[in-house]
């Protein structure tokens, strides 16, 4: 028996076969829905971010800023790293304020 | 009347770091050795200056001029000076933050409350300052993009990255904030009042302009989604050619729905031998 499928429904079923056939895609979403609970329990005690003639967006990418580069292991196995060095990033210093700074200079390349 | 539109300065600030306030006060009277400290500290950190587009470089730097930090107790802010292209750059002392009189100290204690979850109006209450100053600084860090600072760090542009959409609220309207995340890392994370296919790609374009300025060559070759019809179109457009995948736990949690009509038994074996398909495909490592 032969089934025939509709290209729409060839569509929807590429993106389950993209994960298995490519090993370098990520599988779950685990690490995005991490950042999304992270931002949203920030947003929930934000005041400012719910500000009409406030600017959400920088405020949004600020607050990205912190989480890429404020350390947010104690014990673990990456322990006072941040994500920018879990992820095999360097950072200038090992204070995380101070790679703030100089990384947010607008003077460097 | 002029129509002119003013020009912004370009910001050419570099931060220092002196190790304490004392050795910043013994070198401002010796431009010599300021000039050198600043480059041994740029060669330490393997940064490099931008000059301007003109620049053929070649040239040195230079102490330029001066002005008092009157709000710091007149402290003295040196300014540099490339001889190639006369770009002129700020010379900031770690113990100063641009633009503001607030002291480092209280800015990471403050920001790192703020990034542990507490209002900034708490924040404020507990260091001293306005609710207002700590949103303000939190919004000039976030002038800077995301994917210029991240390359800074030696991250090469990752050309598989994680893509999604969490909605929030802004006073009473709903908003988007679409992000995309490699590992632990932000890549982008945006602001649309609304999640139509017009306004997804709009806020997913700006990291691919981004990335394209920062790395021409940098290309975005697979993509996980959540099967969000926007956020696929998006990634279809802005990165052509992209292989698109579905969040294999996004995947398993609507099976059931779409299995309704079958067998209860039949639906468990056919939902764990996906189980079994998936986990053979990449296993744990380690």
């Amino acid at each position: 028996m032969v089934h025939v499928y509709g290209a729409g429904c060839r569509r929807r079923k590429r993106g389950g076969y993209a994960v298995p056939a490519d090993p370098r895609m990520p599988v779950t979403s685990t690490l995005l829905d991490q950042a999304h609970n992270a931002l949203d329990r920030n947003l929930f005690m934000m005041k400012a971010f719910h500000h009409p003639t406030g600017d959400q967006q920088a405020f949004l990418q600020g607050l990205a800023h912190l989480y890429n580069l404020v350390p947010y292991q104690r014990r673990a196995q990456h322990a006072g790293q941040c994500g920018v060095e879990v992820e095999g990033g360097r950072v200038p210093t090992a204070d995380w304020f101070l790679n703030l700074q100089i990384l947010t200079s607008g003077g460097f390349r | 009347m002029g129509t002119a539109a003013k020009l912004t300065r370009e910001n050419r600030t570099i931060t220092i770091d002196f190790q304490d306030e004392a050795p910043y006060f013994r070198l401002l009277d010796n431009g010599k050795a300021f000039v050198e400290c600043e480059l041994a500290f740029l060669l330490a950190l393997g940064f490099q200056l931008r000059p301007k587009a003109t620049c053929r470089g070649g040239g040195c730097l230079t102490r330029h001029s001066h002005y008092a930090r009157v709000r710091l107790g007149g402290l003295p802010i040196w300014r540099v000076q490339c001889t190639t292209c006369q770009a002129v750059f700020t010379v900031l002392p770690h113990f100063v933050l641009r633009h503001r009189s607030m002291r480092p100290e209280v800015a990471r204690d403050a920001l790192l409350a703020t990034h542990g979850g507490l209002s900034l109006e708490l924040c404020a209450v507990l260091y001293h300052l306005s609710p207002l100053a700590l949103y303000r600084l939190i919004c000039a860090l976030g002038h800077h993009s995301l994917v210029t600072v991240l390359t800074r760090c030696g991250r090469a542009l990752s050309p598989y990255v994680l893509a999604d959409e969490k909605h929030s609220h802004c006073l009473t309207a709903k908003v988007y904030v679409p992000t995309i995340v490699r590992g632990r890392v932000l890549w982008h994370l945006g602001y649309t009042e609304e999640a139509s296919a017009a306004a997804l790609p709009q806020s997913y374009g700006e990291f691919q302009r981004a990335a394209v300025h920062q790395e021409p060559s940098s290309r975005v070759k697979g993509a996980l989604t959540d099967g969000f019809d926007s956020t696929t179109k998006s990634m279809r457009t802005l990165f052509p050619g992209v292989r698109l995948g579905t969040c294999r736990r996004h995947a398993l949690l609507k099976l059931p729905k779409t299995l309704v009509a079958i067998a209860s038994p039949v639906r468990q074996a056919l939902r764990t031998q996906c189980h079994t398909l998936l986990y053979r495909a990449r296993p744990r490592k380690g």
